[in-house]
């Protein structure tokens, strides 16, 4: 039993969730994509314990966003994201909170659903993203291009900054509100004093503008003007 | 074969000059820094007819000079430093201007340079030096301009240097003049007792006025003075003294970097000084007014946290407008009792040996930002942070005790007036404790309802905070499994049973969804008015708010079969409120109009909700089709407490009269209004439209 995905057989699907009632709904669906489904029901020690158990070749993840309620991960669905983008595994984020917003970890999450979304179609719609990003092909909705970022506004919290955003070149009146870490940005004091001195300041980033939803956008590589 | 060299078109010399140091106070910092590195214990700045262009600024200092030698082999070869940080000067300093291209943009200044210098040891001889920037103008290639170094005798005595900016491009506006006097007074450290050995003269009338508060020093009136200092191992520890220097309170590394206990900063080992100042009049020996206004606008001229690295001041943390530890930040989210850059001045001495370096950009307008400026900056909120708990837990115990204060008065003044009492002739006696117990009783009275609004408040809020702590367990997880399993529910029917079996199902099935989409609704409604950014106060768009909220509410009217009309006016008024304010006016009225109709049973049930633009205010009228304002004087309903329905608050209609008149407007209220239920009237002040 097994997905096939372009040019990949996907025989396992791991479902992590905080959640053991949750966990077994996600597997339901699993049962129906005629996968097997791995429960995920062990505490998550860090990063590593939990993709020593992954096949890179022949497995998938479905994960939730919010997993630090219990003691079952010290990290929150996203950050798996980014490393399953790494080792190229499949991915689909879920999760019931609405905009989704994953900081600057987007870039590595093509899919990230709302949980009345989610489905085979999702699962399989986020694979396919997912598979072909690792081999170079981006979507027109994922692809990056290096463009001009206004920042209105920004606010921390902790060493993440929530900045209000308007990309000129995706939705020139519109803005939107993100969340990204502080290390990410270059010349923090300096964008700051600029921001406190004339109401917004310019960076330019790596964004998907062909994104049709604001919830799809991403931020990666900043970088000063 | 033929040999060749790289040149340099003259062009290179401007652009340099130009992109590096761009402030005028910055580019003669250089100079003055170079100074300071040639072991100077003097050095002078003079400006002279520096008001137009054509002026001249003369740098001088006694430092160790130079012979042609270094002239040749150091100071006119640009982008070369023989100073490093790791090798201090022969006096023990750590050299501050590292760059070697720093001099670059101040000798820009000027059209034509002269340099001067007596080598320490050879003070016989001087040895000059003449630019004149037009021959470069002129020349193919940098290297085709010669210059002279001319050695001649000298008979006095003293060594040092002095560079002049001859015909000064442009003129040099006061306030430019005032930034480089604030600069050069704290390029190295005038927090500290001790002299850097360093001294600095700048010959403007702007100077002596900043000089003079400076050298006053009101460091001893400060009301608090934090001191932090970071080890060798990236240990911190905190000390919190009083303005007699007597300790209050002290912390060790885990209760300030309370997030990760266990990790030390990694980042230089510093000291790190916040004196900071209550700024009441009274506050002072004497209560000298005078004393308050002086010590604002010392503050106003130096007030920030500076930054020292090896004793030497660097820009631009604490300059004017610089705040880059962000506490004007931290004091707008939470006012009480944090520090802001006007009531507070500080340091941040940094020692740049050691395993951890900051590195200042070439451009003198900062550190880097790598992970060791982080760190510092860590250690400094933290430690910032523990003040502010510090404080905060100081003024609820001072609440507390106060409270208990002010009950024990209570009583102490009853029985004072007792006494009193027994010297009134007892013919009046009677009279005054009738009219005193009265009065006692209103005034009991209303504190008790104060108490009990207060408690309610408390309630409501508790409330809340838990509905949003526990909204995950609470409507995330258990709606998304209903969710996810009628998914798969429905799709296995569709799947195993005949099509004429799936119907029984799947109509269960929808019902059960629509209950759980109904449930989800309800959880993300409440959880929306309570988002924190709804509480920041910015322009709120009247129409905007309106339209959102009542989208927001929606599964509620609509569960009550309720109709909503919306007639706003074409114009766009707009306010500078917080949303939240503005929603929590118009979410109190809905509910009531909801609860109205539940408790009167209404058949016909409508709200309308119209807006008025006139120029500068903005009328809104809420009506509905209920039973009206019944049983209840119309001036009562915006009392506290007072409730038609058994298991209401009694506090709506009181939170939206205090919000409209925090707002600056008026409420009032008809019993029957245009669709015969109650009908509010606001009247609000608007910036425009």
């Amino acid at each position: 039993m097994s997905l096939a995905i372009l040019n990949k057989e996907i025989r396992r699907i791991h479902v992590i969730d905080d959640d053991p009632e949750v966990r077994g709904a996600y597997l339901e669906h699993v049962k129906d994509m005629d996968v097997e489904g791995i429960d995920v029901s062990n505490s998550i020690v860090n990063i590593e314990s939990l993709f020593s158990t992954i096949d890179t070749e022949h497995d998938g993840i479905i994960c939730d966003y919010q997993l630090t309620g219990r003691k079952y991960s010290a990290c929150n669905g996203d950050v798996f994201g980014k490393a399953a983008y790494d080792r190229h595994i499949p991915f689909i984020l879920s999760s019931h909170f609405k905009p989704l917003s994953l900081g600057g970890q987007r870039r590595y999450i093509p899919k990230a659903v709302a949980a009345d979304d989610f489905g085979i179609d999702a699962v399989r719609e986020a694979f396919e993203l997912c598979l072909g990003e690792y081999q170079g092909s981006f979507s027109l909705r994922r692809r990056p291009i290096r463009t001009l970022v206004r920042i209105e506004g920004m606010k921390p919290y902790g060493a993440v900054y929530q900045l209000n955003v308007v990309v000129p070149n995706w939705n020139p009146t519109d803005g939107v509100q993100i969340l990204i870490d502080a290390s990410s940005l270059p010349d923090l004091s300096k964008l700051q004093a600029e921001i406190e001195a004339t109401g917004e300041a310019r960076l330019t980033a790596e964004v998907n503008t062909g994104a049709t939803d604001s919830n799809e956008l991403y931020f990666s590589e900043w970088k000063s003007l | 074969m033929q040999s060749v060299n790289f040149k340099f078109s003259p062009r290179i010399l401007a652009r340099l000059g130009e992109e590096l140091n761009q402030t005028f106070d910055q580019s003669i910092l250089e100079l003055v820094k170079n100074a300071y590195d040639a072991d100077a214990t003097l050095c002078k700045v003079e400006l002279f007819d520096t008001s137009s262009a054509g002026g001249t600024i003369r740098v001088s200092d006694d430092g160790n000079g130079m012979d042609s030698d270094s002239i040749r082999d150091a100071w006119l070869v640009l982008g070369k430093s023989d100073k490093t940080s790791d090798r201090p000067t022969s006096a023990g300093r750590t050299p501050a201007g590292s760059k070697g291209l720093g001099r670059l943009a101040a000798l820009r200044m000027g059209k034509e340079i002269r340099l001067a210098s007596v080598k320490k040891g050879m003070s016989r001889r001087i040895h000059s030096l003449h630019i004149d920037w037009s021959e470069f103008e002129s020349a193919n290639a940098v290297e085709d301009v010669s210059l002279s170094i001319v050695t001649e005798k000298k008979t006095t005595s003293g060594h040092g240097t002095v560079v002049e900016l001859r015909a000064l491009r442009t003129a040099v506006r006061a306030e430019e003049v005032r930034k480089l006097a604030r600069s050069l007074i704290l390029l190295t450290d005038p927090f500290g007792d001790k002299s850097s050995g360093f001294q600095i003269e700048l010959e403007a009338s702007e100077f002596s006025d900043i000089e003079r508060l400076v050298q006053t020093k009101y460091f001893d009136e400060a009301d608090y003075h934090l001191s932090a200092e970071l080890d060798e191992e990236g240990i911190a520890s905190v000390r919190l003294l009083d303005w007699r220097g007597e300790v209050l309170a002290s912390a060790k590394h885990a209760e300030i970097r309370r997030n990760e206990p266990e990790r030390p900063y990694a980042a230089p080992t510093c000291n790190f000084d916040l004196w900071t100042f209550l700024l009441k009049s009274g506050n002072f020996l004497q209560g000298r007014k005078s004393r308050v206004s002086e010590i604002r606008q010392w503050l106003g001229h130096f007030g920030g946290v500076h930054i020292y690295q090896d004793r030497v001041r660097v820009a631009p943390y604490g300059d004017v407008g610089n705040d880059w530890l962000q506490i004007n930040l931290s004091r707008a989210k939470s006012p009480e009792e944090r520090p802001s850059t006007n009531n507070s001045i500080g340091r941040l001495v940094v020692n740049s040996r050691g395993p951890y370096r900051l590195t200042q950009k070439t451009d003198r307008s900062g550190f880097i930002e790598d992970e060791t400026f982080v760190e510092l900056t860590s250690f400094a909120l933290d430690s910032l942070e523990w003040l502010a708990k510090w404080r905060l837990a100081q003024a609820e115990h001072r609440r507390s005790t106060e409270r208990q204060q002010a009950r024990e008065a209570a009583e102490a003044e009853k029985s004072s007036f007792t006494q009193a009492l027994l010297k009134v002739p007892e013919e009046a006696r009677a009279a005054i404790q009738v009219a005193f117990t009265d009065y006692a009783t209103s005034r009991d009275r209303e504190a008790d309802a104060l108490r009990r609004e207060i408690q309610l408040y408390r309630t409501l809020s508790t409330a809340g905070i838990t509905a949003a702590t526990f909204a995950h367990e609470s409507h995330g997880n258990p709606l998304k499994v209903i969710t996810l399993n009628l998914k798969s529910l429905r799709r296995r029917i569709v799947e195993l049973l005949r099509t004429d079996e799936q119907h029984r199902l799947l109509s269960l099935v929808e019902k059960i969804s629509v209950s759980a989409g109904a449930l989800s609704t309800l959880g993300s409604a409440t959880l929306g008015l309570i988002r924190s950014e709804k509480r920041k106060v910015g322009k709120v768009d009247l129409h905007r708010t309106i339209t959102s909220l009542i989208e927001l509410m929606e599964p509620f009217w609509v569960a009550r079969e309720t109709h909503v009309e919306l007639a706003l006016s074409p114009e766009n008024p707009y306010i500078f409120a917080s949303d939240a304010a503005f929603e929590s006016i118009f979410a109190n009225l809905i509910n009531n109009s909801l609860n109205a109709f539940r408790q009167a049973g209404t058949a016909t049930r409508a709200i309308r909700i119209q807006t008025l633009v006139t120029r500068d205010r903005c009328k809104i009228v809420v009506s509905d089709s209920g039973p009206g304002i019944v049983n209840v004087k119309i001036n009562e309903i915006w009392l506290p407490g007072v409730t038609s329905a058994s298991d209401g608050t009694g506090l709506g209609l009181t939170i939206v009269r205090d919000t409209v008149r925090d707002l600056g407007g008026e409420v009032s209220a008809i019993a029957h209004g245009q669709l015969g239920g109650a009908e509010f009237l606001i009247d609000l002040p608007i910036l425009g439209s």
